[in-house]
């Protein structure tokens, strides 16, 4: 039979989501293991050599040291759980053994060899050895207020002999176990002011005794709880970024009223300072060149064959003139526009837009004056 | 508000995520239209005060130019606005002529008046007694511009349209 020879439950607290089952009905073991090869299928020929009952009728788990050379397994009968105990495996995060308190709290260097964890109704002994952080035994004992005494003499002699450790260095636990869950749903076991640190449901999968398709379900609907939720988050925050952004804009939205107010208040000054600008270039311009529109006609008129006749003239600028003119010889045009650019005042020209209709041609004629030409008798 | 979202049936899950689905795609595109707005009008706003900026770091040389322009300039025989009119009717009398004032720019030293001339059905002759008239008066009076064009309906008469401007030197004292 296990080591854990025990009959009566031990109490303890729990949390809705994470069931905790007393340690009496487990069988428990640690083992060695081959780091190389995968682990859960040793622990599960480890369990068909140790156990007494087929492992298709045991709930069971286990949990591996940090050098992954021993595992601690765990089974117990499935009759041994009622189903109405069982009813409530399906909802919960995690359905563990509630001695893996004292497997999962760290242990400092001054540690003791072994606990004894003391409840109203049962003993806990739990002894490590150097060989691994993992507890080398775990003995249960029910037990009353008559034959506590004896119960504890008896356990610990047990341990002893099984162990061949040295007890005169025990600590002592009392209390229940309790289970709670934290905001990142991670599990914390405790018990009078000893607690694991937070272990997460990846860490504890194979702690947990369920069947590995229970878990694999509840697996699946914690992934899609997990995607809805994070879905969920995600447009919240989206929202709550929408609503900072709204805030923004109401902000800025005033800064930029105040800084329009400022552009405004601004620009009447602005605008006296572009007329200043205006104003000064023309007087420069005006210093520098006035025009002269006839003098600039009688420059290029010289030259105009008699068959070229003037119809429309515009200024552009100081130094140039835009004419729209007609001829009835075509070939005046070009002898016209050679005789022009043959002038010494004249920068350029330029005949655009012919026409002819009727033996007329019609053109515009581009004429620029090099600077200052009109005042040296150019256009005389 | 995670846990609240969870506790809720999978009916209800739904019907909050797609609300809360639509209520920001709503929210999220006018929010985007109206950010993209504001980051328009925002650059332009910037654009401006940048312009500005610059006017204003010009202003005293722009000032100084104005100054040195006009300084060759003889404040009596500069014209205002009501003068340069008045010169203008008197070298325009005999001709078929309208005349009409345009915009002013001004600062504290100078006035540039604007004036337009548009003489109709004149020959050759007068425009240039005119013209000679005009050149006169130069710089204080002179030609923005000028459009010269023959009269289809009367041979040898010219329509011409002169923008004139004058300077005026604005002494302390007005």
């Amino acid at each position: 039979m296990p080591a854990t020879a025990t009959s009566a439950p031990v109490p303890t607290t729990t949390a809705p989501a994470v069931i905790l089952l007393t340690g009496e009905r487990f069988f428990v073991r640690r083992i060695p293991i081959a780091p190389d090869s995968p682990t859960a299928p040793q622990v599960e020929l480890a369990l068909e050599a140790i156990s007494p009952f087929p492992l298709e009728q045991m709930f069971h788990g286990h949990v591996i040291d940090r050098a992954q050379q021993h595992a601690l397994v765990y089974s117990a009968y499935r009759r041994n759980f009622s189903a109405a105990e069982q009813a409530d495996w399906s909802s919960a995060e995690s359905v563990l053994p509630d001695f893996l308190m004292h497997v999962f709290v760290p242990r400092g260097s001054q540690a003791t060899n072994a606990t004894l964890h003391e409840t109203d109704a049962a003993l806990t002994a739990i002894a490590w050895d150097r060989e691994s952080e993992l507890p080398a035994l775990i003995l249960h004992r029910p037990t009353s207020d008559e034959n506590r005494e004896q119960s504890k003499t008896e356990l610990l002699a047990e341990l002893a002999r099984r162990t061949q450790i040295d007890l005169e260095d025990l600590s002592i636990v009392s209390g229940p176990i309790t289970s709670q869950l934290n905001d990142k749903r991670s599990v914390l076991l405790s018990c009078e002011g000893h607690t694991t640190p937070p272990l997460n449901a990846t860490f504890l999968a194979q702690a947990d005794v369920r069947d590995g398709q229970v878990l694999a379900i509840k697996r699946r609907a914690n992934r899609s709880a997990s995607l809805w939720g994070n879905t969920f988050t995600l447009l919240i925050v989206a929202l709550i970024l929408c609503l900072v952004m709204e805030l923004g804009m109401i902000v800025t939205s005033r800064l930029l009223d105040s800084r329009q107010a400022q552009l405004d208040e601004r620009n009447p000054a602005i605008e006296k300072i572009e007329s200043a600008q205006n104003l000064a270039n023309r007087l420069e311009t005006l210093a520098a060149e006035q025009l002269r529109p006839f003098e600039m006609l009688a420059a290029i008129n010289a030259p105009r064959p008699s068959s070229v006749e003037f119809l429309r003239v515009n200024t552009r600028g100081p130094l140039q003139l835009e004419i729209d003119a007609q001829t009835t010889n075509a070939n005046d045009l070009r002898t016209y526009e050679a005789a022009l650019k043959s002038l010494p005042f004249i920068d350029s020209v330029t005949i655009s837009d012919s026409r002819s209709r009727s033996g007329r041609t019609t053109f515009s004629l581009e004429v620029k004056f090099k600077p200052r030409s009109l005042e040296t008798g150019g256009g005389s | 508000m995670k846990r609240f979202f969870q506790n809720r049936s999978k009916r209800e899950q739904v019907l909050i995520l797609l609300f809360a689905l639509i209520g920001l795609a709503w929210w999220g595109t006018s929010l985007s239209a109206r950010a993209n707005d504001q980051y328009r009008g925002w650059r332009a706003t910037h654009e401006e005060f940048k312009t500005q900026e610059l006017w204003l770091e010009q202003r005293e040389e722009i000032l100084e130019r104005v100054v040195s322009a006009g300084e060759t300039l003889d404040p009596s025989r500069a014209l205002d606005s009501a003068q340069s009119f008045a010169e203008l009717n008197r070298m325009l009398s005999g001709l078929n002529a309208e005349v009409s004032s345009q915009r002013t720019e001004r600062t504290q030293q100078f006035a540039l008046h604007g004036l337009q001339v548009n003489i109709r059905r004149a020959p050759l002759s007068d425009i240039l007694k005119f013209y000679g008239q005009l050149s006169a008066r130069a710089p204080y009076l002179g030609i923005d511009s000028c459009v010269i064009s023959t009269d289809r309906s009367s041979r040898g008469m010219l329509n011409v349209n002169f923008r004139i401007y004058s300077i005026e030197v604005i002494t302390s004292g007005e």
